[in-house]
């Protein structure tokens, strides 16, 4: 009799963990809502990675970029009874990322009494934050990391307006779409500015470039 | 095509999202200029490039500090601004706005069918007047009720108003009164317009004679001599 109630809620337990594995991220976030905390963790432990790169490419400081990036999972269970799941959740946890990215960044502006955003952070990027690995790398793998580092320089060197939307398109993978959505600009504005930045992107690079063709 | 309309279209050639007409003109430009064809590839190479950004993982400990700060009750706390921002939402502001707008039309609507009149308007600035130092202040107070319910449609000897005024200082307040205010007030008599006898309460009226020599009195309109009042001028 006991080893039957026992057994019961077991089979269910695993059958939900094997579940939010194969549940798209909109339907796992429903389940979050109704108060499934595996499911919150589920999402965190999809998103954790991106949600903290995205932020790290716009501000130098990965202490900080760790507290946006919790603050950003908090903010999505203290909401998610508001979610909509007609929306892609993508969308929506991106951004709660870019806009407390923004506030961030203005804060820090503030506080350097600096009036133009873009300043303070071509100002910053010429300190060349960087992001250290804990093993060490195989040499043929040096050169990658190498070239990965110039980019994320030269990214963090292009204007902010700019930035965003290649960040989100080029790094990140979303569509025109989703960008407009999240930064809040029709898709002909998106286009431009996506544009716009990889002409810059490519003229800050355009040093590694040619040493690659030769 | 130049070179610069060229560039413009790069990210859409790479994307496919050019008609054909654009996709013409933009190949053609491309074959006959070395310098936007190698610059296209090296743009292709940029964008390609994105994608070896180094990784930035979050601590391993990112999980349980943030289910920490969720069991912790954080996660269930709005902060002061999202609060705030929960405050002044379009649903919770409409019903304030509505009622503003509507005592606002009311009031609008209340001016318009009753304007202020002239009688108020003097109140007003006569209220609004401090009493003169030198008139006593039971004067000037039974005065003030006096002037303000006589009548207004007695003829004007502008001869005698400067003297009177000036011989007067009782009503010297009055004309301040009167020139302080902007709206022209006819509910105020003109103190040099009477010659006789003035009341200044029920009870008691004012005597400055005929030729305005003699020092004015002031007497009880019930004539008898217990009622006397002395007021020095």
């Amino acid at each position: 009799m006991s080893t039957e109630n026992d057994d019961v809620p077991l089979e269910p337990l695993r059958l939900k963990k094997l579940d939010f594995a194969e549940l798209s991220d909109e339907d796992v976030m429903e389940r979050c809502a109704m108060g499934s905390e595996a499911a919150f963790r589920t999402l965190v432990q999809r998103y954790r990675t991106r949600i903290m790169n995205l932020v790290c490419r716009f501000i130098n400081d990965r202490d900080r970029a760790e507290e946006i990036s919790q603050e950003v999972f908090l903010r999505v269970f203290r909401n998610r009874e508001r979610y909509r799941k007609s929306g892609k959740f993508s969308t929506w946890i991106f951004t709660i990322a870019v806009n407390l990215t923004k506030n961030e960044i203005r804060s820090r502006v503030r506080h350097r009494g600096t009036f133009s955003l873009d300043a303070m952070e071509e100002e910053s990027s010429g300190q060349g934050v960087t992001f250290p690995d804990a093993k060490p790398l195989p040499d043929e793998d040096l050169n990658a990391h190498e070239i990965g580092q110039k980019v994320a320089e030269a990214l963090r060197k292009i204007p902010a307006r700019y930035r965003e939307a290649v960040v989100l398109r080029d790094v990140e993978g979303l569509s025109y779409e989703e960008v407009g959505q999240i930064l809040r600009i029709p898709g002909g504005t998106v286009r431009s500015r996506i544009n716009r930045a990889r002409l810059m992107l490519k003229e800050r690079l355009k040093p590694y470039l040619t040493l690659e063709d030769v | 095509m130049n070179c610069r309309s060229a560039e413009s279209l790069f990210s859409a050639f790479l994307e496919d999202e050019l008609n054909q007409k654009e996709r013409r003109f933009l190949e053609s430009h491309l074959m006959s200029c070395r310098r936007c064809s190698a610059s296209m590839r090296e743009f292709k190479t940029s964008i390609d490039l994105c994608g070896v950004l180094p990784n930035v993982d979050t601590s391993p400990h990112f999980e349980d500090d943030l289910m920490a700060r969720i069991r912790s009750g954080e996660g269930l706390r709005p902060s002061v601004i999202e609060w705030l921002r929960g405050l002044v939402t379009i649903e919770h502001v409409r019903p304030f706005a509505l009622a503003g707008a509507g005592a606002s039309a009311v009031l609008v609507a209340f001016f318009v069918m009753h304007p202020m009149s002239d009688r108020d308007a003097s109140k007003i600035a006569a209220r609004s007047t401090p009493v003169s130092q030198d008139a006593p202040s039971t004067t000037a107070s039974s005065g003030d009720a006096t002037i303000a319910s006589s009548p207004a449609a007695e003829p004007v000897a502008p001869a005698a108003t400067s003297g009177s005024a000036a011989s007067s200082p009782g009503y010297a307040w009055v004309e301040r009164s009167v020139r302080a205010s902007s709206i022209p007030d006819t509910t105020v008599p003109n103190p040099g317009s009477r010659y006789e006898d003035e009341y200044i309460t029920d009870q008691f009226f004012l005597e400055r004679g005929l030729d305005g020599s003699s020092n004015p009195t002031v007497t009880p309109v019930s004539g008898r001599p217990s009622d006397d009042v002395y007021i020095t001028f």
